[in-house]
C-alpha cells in the first residue's frame, strides 16, 4: 500500500504553472483544436430526444429529507437549474465551446473522436444542447458507492473527484447516460489546459460531468456570505446575478440559468406561461434542467 | 492429469497476465467499453467467476446442512474450487475501478475526515458481501480440513454450513441487485435474484462436474441436478424473451439445449461426452453473463472485442486452473477421506453406494434414531449464542451508520442497511464459533501439532495482525492530495479608470457598489490611518505619519462626492493615490461609507 | 495473553500506520524571513530576482502587526474579503513607506531595497488543493481570526502575541513555522471538526456547512 501511495504520490505532477498563461500564440493553438472538436462534435451529433411535458421543477423529492433532518442544516430555499428554450435554439455549439473552457473539459484522442467518444459535458442531442439533468432524485447519486456523487442542498448533483474510485456504477445507472468517463490521461496527453483556475483537472479514472457551473455559484454564495455577515443581515442567499458559463455564451439567450424556488429568479421568470419537457428516460427523475417550447 | 492441468494452467495464465497488467497501467479503456456500456470484461467475469464460486460450498454445505451424503473428496474439492473460484472473482471489480488505490473507500468505515461510504449503493454490499463471503468459505475448508487433526473440529462443520447456506443465496441476491437496481433496460427486473442464484448454481454444478471429471469419477446425482438447473434457466430465459425480447441465442445453444445430449446415453456415458457437456454449460453461461453485462457489445454501437478481452478471460481461466491444482496437489490427501467414493469411479460403472458415508455421521448416533427437536439440536445449540451476538453487532452497526454525522447528502433508511446485516451477524457468529472450537477442541490437543510449526503459526498470526490492523490505519488516514502550487501574489485588478470615467456620471447609484463591500474595502485600505470607525488609527498615525483629516459630515458634504472620489482615486498631500488599486465605482463605495461613518461618530 | 498481544499489535499498527499516512504535506512558503534553509532550490531561484528576503531585508510581521494598530488584511488585502488573502503588490508597501517612518540605522538599506523591488515582491505558493474552496473573506466574516489558523507559533503569532513567548517557542521548538499554519496540521479533518462545532465551542460560531460541495469542486 505504502508502495501504491509512493507510486502516486510521484504520478500526481500538477500542471505547470504556465499551462494556462503559457505563451500566446501555443494558448491560442490549444484553443483552436478546442473549436475543432467541438465543430466536429456538432457535425457528427446524432441520436434524438424524445421529449415528454414536464410541470416546473418544485423543491426536491425524497434527497432533501436528509437536510432537513439535521440540526445544522434546514431546507434550502434554492434549487438551481436550467431551461433551454428549443424555438430559440439553433445548435450553434457556443455553449459546448463555452463550457469546455470554462470547465477545462479534455480534448480527446483522434481515434476516439473518430469514434464519437467527447469528454464534453454538453452533448448536442437531437439539435439541442443536452446536459446533465440535475435530477432532485438522482439515479446514478443511489448507486455511487463511495458518496462521490451527491446532491448539494441547492439541487445540484456535484460530484466529488477526489472520493471516486471510477466504479462507473452511476455511468451505468443514469438513464440519458448524460456522465463521461477519463478515460485517458488527459494531463499526460497534453490534451488539457488549466483555462480556469477556479475548476479543478479531472484525473484519469473519475467520472465526470456538468456541475451546474458549480465554482460560480460557490463563489457567488461565500462572497454572499461574506457581505451578509458584514452588513449584519439575516438576507438568504438565492443565487442572484449567477449565470452557467453556456447560459453567458448563447448568443440567442436560449439557456437561462437560475433558481426555480425565487420568483424573481430570471428563469421562472422565463418559464412562465411556456410548456416544459424532459427526456422521456429522465422525467421520472425530477430534473433540474429541462428544455422549453411553443406557448409564450 | 495434473501436470497437464498445470501446463494448460500456466498456459493461458502467461499471456492473460501481460493482458491484466496492460489494463491495469491502461485503466479501463483498455477492454471493450464505449460511451454508453460503462461495464465490459472485468464485471462479466466477475459475475461469472463469482456464480462458480457460489455453487461449491453451497453444494457442499447444503448437502451437509440437509444431511445428504457426500463423500469427503467431493466436498473438499467443491469447497476449494469455490475458494479459488473466489479469489479471481474478487480481483475483477478491483482492476476494474478507474483509480485503483481508492478501492478501500467502498468500505462502509468511516474514515478520519469522517468519510462515509454509501451504504445505498448495491456495490457496498456487494464488497462486504463478498467480503463476508470470501472468510467463511475459507473457514468452513479450514475446519474441513483441520477436522483431520483435530476431530473435534467436525462438530462445528453443520453449524457453519448452516450459516453458509442463506449466507450464500443472500449474497448472489445482492450481485443481482447490482444490476436488477439500475435502470438499464435490459438488467432490469424483479427475477433478477432468482435468475442469478440458478445461473450460479448452474455453472457451479458444472464446474464441480468439470473437476471430478479430472478426478477421474463422477457424481450421478450431481449430473441430475445440472441438469434440473438448466431446465430452469430456459424457462426463465423463454420467459424473458416473452417478457422483454431480449435473447442471447448462443448462450441459449450453449445452455442450454447442448446439456440435453446428456439424455442420449451414448453420450452420457462416455468421458468425453460428459467433459463437452460441462464445458458447453460453462461456456454457455459465460456468453450468458457478457450478454448481460454489455448488451450492444459487438453490434454497430457497441465496441469490439480485442485481445485484452480475451487475455483476461485466459487470465481468469489460467489463473483458476493453477491455483486449483497446485492446492490440489499440494494438500494430496488431505483432501481425501479414507471411505470409498460417493460417486463411482468411471471404469468400474459402479451404482451409487448409500453406504459411501461421511465420517462426520459419528457425531450423535442418537440423533439417528430419535428424532430431535428443531430447536434442541446440535446445530441451534451451538449457533444460538454466536447468532444472538452477531445479530447484535449487526443492530449496532445499524444504529452507528444511521448515526453517522456524514451523512448530509445521502438519504438513509433501514432499507439500505438490511442487506449488510446478516452477512455482518454470520461473521461473527462464525467467528464465535471457531473460536470456541479453537479454544475447546484445537488448544487442548495442540500436543499433537510440531513444536516448530506451532511457532510459525504464531508468528504468522502476529504478521498477520499486524499487516491487517496498518491496511486499516492507512485507510482510516486516507490519502492526501498534492497541493494546487498555485502562485498567490498580489491582489489582480482588472479595469481601467480611464479620466473620464472617474468623475463623469456620478449620480448612476448602480455602479456603487454595496456597502458591507466598501465597508471591506475600507477595512482593509484606508483603516490603517483612518480607523476602522473613522476616528484615526492612533498607534500609528500619531509616530509615523501626520494626522489625516477628520471624518466630518458638514465637511464631506461640503466638499462633494465627485472630489472626494477624485481625491481617493488620485491622492492629496500625505493621502496616497488609490486608482490602481480601486475603481470609480469601489471610490464612490467609499464615499458613501464615510458618510456613514461620519454619521455614526457624531 | 495471548489476545492480549494480539490486540496490542493489531492497535499499534493501526495508530503507526494512521500516524504514517496522515502526515501531511510540509508547505513552504516563499516571501517569510528565514525560508531559504527549507525552500527548494526551485523556489529560491524564484526568490533571488525578486524578493526583498535576500537584498538583506527580513520582513518581521511583529513590527507591522498590532503593535502598530495594523490589521492583516493592510496588507493582504484579499484576508476578510476574498477567496485569497493575497501578498502585498510593491504599492502597498508604499502606501506607508513612501516618507522615511523611523530614525532607526539601516532605513536608507530598506528605502533603497523597496526603491529597487519588483512590482509583486511577495508571492506565496498556494497550499490548498485545486478540489478545495476555502474563502477567506467568509470566515473572516463568521468571526474566525486569522490566528485561528494561522495562528500556531508563526508569523501571525508573532504580529499579535506576546514576542517574548514566541521567540521562547522559537528556541525550543525545531521548525516552528513550519508552514503558513505555523506548524499547525489543518486538513480536511481539522476543517470538520471546526464546522461540526466540536472545536472552537467557546466561540459559538455558527454551525456550517458540511455538505461535500460546501468545500469541494
Amino acid at each position: 500500500m505504502a508502495l501504491v501511495g509512493l507510486l502516486q504520490g510521484c504520478k500526481k505532477g500538477q500542471l505547470g504553472d504556465g499551462a494556462g498563461t503559457g505563451s500566446g500564440e501555443r494558448l491560442s493553438a490549444f484553443m483552436k483544436r478546442c473549436e475543432d472538436e467541438v465543430r466536429l462534435a456538432v457535425s457528427e451529433a446524432h441520436g434524438r430526444m424524445d421529449l415528454v411535458k414536464v410541470p416546473m421543477p418544485k423543491e426536491m423529492k425524497g434527497s432533501l429529507a436528509g437536510f432537513s433532518a439535521g440540526s445544522a442544516r434546514e431546507a434550502s430555499v434554492n434549487r438551481f437549474g436550467m431551461a433551454i428554450d428549443l424555438d430559440l435554439c439553433n445548435g450553434c455549439g457556443k455553449c459546448i465551446l463555452a463550457c469546455n473552457t470554462e470547465n477545462n473539459v479534455a480534448l480527446v484522442t483522434d481515434e476516439e473522436a473518430a469514434r464519437g467518444r467527447f469528454m464534453h459535458w454538453i452533448d448536442m442531442r437531437g439539435g439541442a444542447p443536452f446536459m446533465c439533468a440535475h435530477c432532485g432524485d438522482a439515479p446514478c447519486e443511489k448507486v455511487c458507492p463511495t458518496g462521490a456523487a451527491n446532491h448539494t442542498p441547492d439541487g445540484i448533483s456535484a460530484m466529488m473527484y477526489k472520493r471516486c474510485t471510477g466504479s462507473r456504477f452511476c455511468g451505468a445507472n443514469c438513464p440519458a447516460k448524460a456522465r463521461k468517463f477519463n478515460f485517458n490521461d488527459a494531463q499526460e496527453l497534453g490534451l488539457v489546459r488549466k483555462l480556469n483556475y477556479d475548476v479543478p483537472l479531472r484525473e484519469k479514472g473519475v467520472m465526470e460531468k456538468c456541475s451546474l457551473c458549480l465554482h460560480r455559484l460557490q463563489n457567488d454564495r461565500m462572497r454572499f456570505k461574506t457581505e451578509a455577515a458584514i452588513a449584519g443581515s439575516n438576507a438568504e442567499w438565492r443565487g442572484r446575478g449567477v449565470k452557467t458559463a453556456c447560459a453567458e455564451a448563447c448568443p440567442r439567450n436560449a439557456i437561462v440559468f437560475g433558481n426555480w424556488l425565487d420568483p424573481e429568479s430570471p428563469l421562472v421568470k422565463a418559464a412562465q406561461g411556456r410548456q416544459l419537457y424532459a427526456p422521456r428516460e429522465l422525467a421520472e427523475h425530477d430534473p433540474a434542467v429541462v428544455f422549453m417550447m411553443g406557448k409564450r | 492429469m495434473l501436470n497437464f492441468l498445470r501446463f494448460i494452467g500456466l498456459l493461458l495464465l502467461l499471456p492473460g497476465l501481460v493482458a491484466l497488467g496492460y489494463s491495469v497501467y491502461q485503466g479501463p479503456a483498455a477492454w471493450a467499453v464505449d460511451s454508453s456500456t460503462f461495464w465490459g470484461t472485468p464485471i462479466s467475469l466477475f459475475v461469472f467467476w463469482i456464480g462458480l464460486a457460489h455453487a461449491g460450498t453451497l453444494l457442499s454445505a447444503i448437502f451437509l446442512a440437509l444431511d445428504i451424503k457426500m463423500d469427503k473428496r467431493t466436498a473438499m474439492m467443491a469447497e476449494l474450487s469455490t475458494l479459488c473460484s473466489l479469489a479471481i472473482a474478487v480481483i475483477f471489480p478491483l482492476m476494474h475501478l478507474g483509480v485503483l488505490d481508492r478501492f478501500y473507500m467502498v468500505l462502509p468505515l468511516a474514515d478520519a475526515r469522517a468519510n462515509f461510504s454509501n451504504i445505498r449503493s448495491p456495490l457496498v454490499w456487494d464488497f462486504c458481501c463478498i467480503g463476508v463471503y470470501g472468510i467463511l468459505s475459507l473457514l468452513f475448508f479450514g475446519t474441513h480440513l483441520g477436522a483431520k487433526t483435530f476431530s473435534g473440529l467436525k462438530k462445528i462443520r453443520k453449524p457453519l454450513a448452516w450459516l453458509l447456506f442463506p449466507l450464500v443465496l443472500w449474497v448472489h441476491t445482492v450481485v443481482s441487485l447490482d444490476f436488477a437496481a439500475s435502470f438499464v433496460p435490459e438488467w432490469a427486473g424483479a427475477f433478477f435474484p432468482v435468475y442469478f442464484i440458478v445461473g450460479a448454481v448452474y455453472s457451479g454444478i458444472a464446474l464441480v462436474c468439470c473437476i471430478l471429471w479430472f478426478e477421474g469419477y463422477r457424481m450421478r446425482l450431481l449430473e441430475k441436478l445440472l441438469m434440473i438447473s438448466s431446465w430452469i434457466l430456459c424457462a426463465i430465459w423463454l420467459w424473458n424473451f416473452a417478457a422483454q425480447r431480449t435473447f442471447c441465442t448462443s448462450a441459449f445453444i450453449f445452455a442450454g439445449l447442448l446439456p440435453q445430449l446428456y439424455w442420449v446415453e451414448s453420450i452420457r456415458e462416455t468421458r468425453i461426452g460428459r467433459i463437452c457437456i460441462y464445458l458447453s454449460v460453462l461456456l454457455g453461461l459465460w456468453l450468458e453473463r457478457l450478454f448481460l453485462v454489455s448488451p450492444n457489445l459487438g453490434t454497430t454501437a457497441g465496441a469490439s472485442f480485442g485481445w485484452v478481452d480475451l487475455g483476461l478471460i485466459a487470465f481468469s481461466a489460467g489463473a483458476f486452473i493453477l491455483a486449483f491444482t497446485s492446492i490440489r496437489g499440494g494438500l494430496g490427501s488431505a483432501m481425501e477421506g479414507e471411505s470409498t467414493f460417493f460417486g463411482e469411479v468411471d471404469s468400474t460403472d459402479m451404482a451409487t453406494s448409500a453406504d459411501g458415508s461421511e465420517e462426520d455421521e459419528a457425531l450423535d448416533p442418537a440423533d439417528e434414531k430419535n428424532y430431535v427437536e428443531p430447536w434442541a439440536s446440535h446445530e441451534t445449540r451451538t449457533l444460538r449464542f454466536p447468532l444472538f451476538v452477531g445479530f447484535s453487532v449487526a443492530t449496532f452497526f445499524c444504529i452507528w451508520c444511521a448515526a453517522q454525522l456524514n451523512f448530509d447528502n445521502i438519504e438513509l433508511s433501514l432499507a439500505n442497511v438490511i442487506p449488510l446485516v446478516y452477512p455482518i451477524a454470520a461473521l461473527v457468529a462464525a467467528f464465535i464459533v471457531c473460536g470456541k472450537a479453537y479454544v475447546n477442541e484445537v488448544r487442548p490437543n495442540f500436543g499433537s501439532v510440531q513444536l516448530r510449526h506451532r511457532k510459525v503459526m504464531h508468528v504468522v498470526a502476529v504478521l498477520l495482525l499486524i499487516m491487517f490492523g496498518s491496511l486499516l490505519g492507512a485507510f482510516y488516514a486516507g490519502g492526501k492530495s498534492a497541493p494546487s502550487n498555485q502562485e498567490v501574489a498580489a491582489q489582480p485588478y482588472n479595469f481601467e479608470n480611464t479620466e473620464g470615467d472617474l468623475i463623469g456620471d456620478a449620480d448612476s447609484s448602480a455602479q456603487e457598489i454595496s456597502a458591507p463591500r466598501a465597508a471591506l474595502i475600507w477595512n482593509s485600505r484606508c483603516a490603517t490611518c483612518h480607523g476602522t470607525d473613522g476616528k484615526f488609527n492612533e498607534k500609528f498615525i500619531r509616530e509615523y505619519y501626520p494626522v489625516p483629516q477628520k471624518l466630518d459630515s458638514a465637511r464631506i458634504d461640503s466638499i462633494g462626492v465627485d472630489s472626494l472620489v477624485n481625491v481617493i482615486l488620485n491622492g492629496r498631500a500625505n493621502m496616497n493615490a488609490y486608482g490602481n488599486r480601486l475603481s470609480g465605482s469601489e471610490a464612490r463605495g467609499l464615499v458613501r461609507y464615510m458618510q456613514q461613518l461620519a454619521k455614526e461618530a457624531k | 495473553m495471548k489476545v492480549l498481544v494480539a490486540v496490542l499489535c493489531l492497535f499499534c499498527a493501526f495508530l503507526t500506520a494512521d500516524f504514517i499516512w496522515s502526515q501531511g504535506e510540509t508547505p513552504v512558503r516563499t516571501g517569510v524571513s528565514g525560508f531559504e534553509e527549507r525552500a527548494g532550490d526551485g523556489v529560491r531561484a524564484g526568490m533571488e530576482s525578486r524578493g526583498l528576503e535576500s537584498r538583506g531585508v527580513p520582513f518581521d510581521h511583529a513590527l507591522h502587526g498590532d503593535s502598530i494598530g495594523l490589521d492583516c488584511a493592510a496588507c493582504h488585502t484579499g484576508s476578510k474579503s476574498g477567496a485569497r488573502a493575497y501578498m502585498p503588490a510593491k504599492s502597498d508597501c508604499m502606501d506607508c513607506h513612501r516618507l522615511p517612518l523611523t530614525e532607526k540605522p539601516g532605513i536608507e538599506k530598506l528605502d533603497s531595497a523597496l526603491a529597487d523591488a519588483p512590482e509583486h515582491p511577495w508571492k506565496a505558493v498556494s497550499q490548498l488543493p485545486d478540489h478545495v474552496v476555502f474563502h477567506h473573506g467568509v470566515h473572516s466574516a463568521a468571526g474566525v481570526t486569522c490566528a485561528d489558523c494561522h495562528g500556531g507559533r508563526g508569523a501571525v503569532a508573532r504580529a499579535v502575541d506576546d514576542r517574548e513567548a514566541i521567540a521562547r517557542d522559537a528556541r525550543n521548538v525545531p521548525n516552528y513555522e513550519r508552514n503558513v499554519y505555523g506548524g499547525l496540521k489543518i486538513d480536511m479533518k481539522t476543517c470538520l471538526q471546526c464546522h461540526k462545532g466540536e472545536t472552537f465551542k467557546e466561540r459559538n460560531f455558527k454551525p456550517a456547512a458540511t455538505y461535500c460541495a460546501a468545500c469541494h469542486r
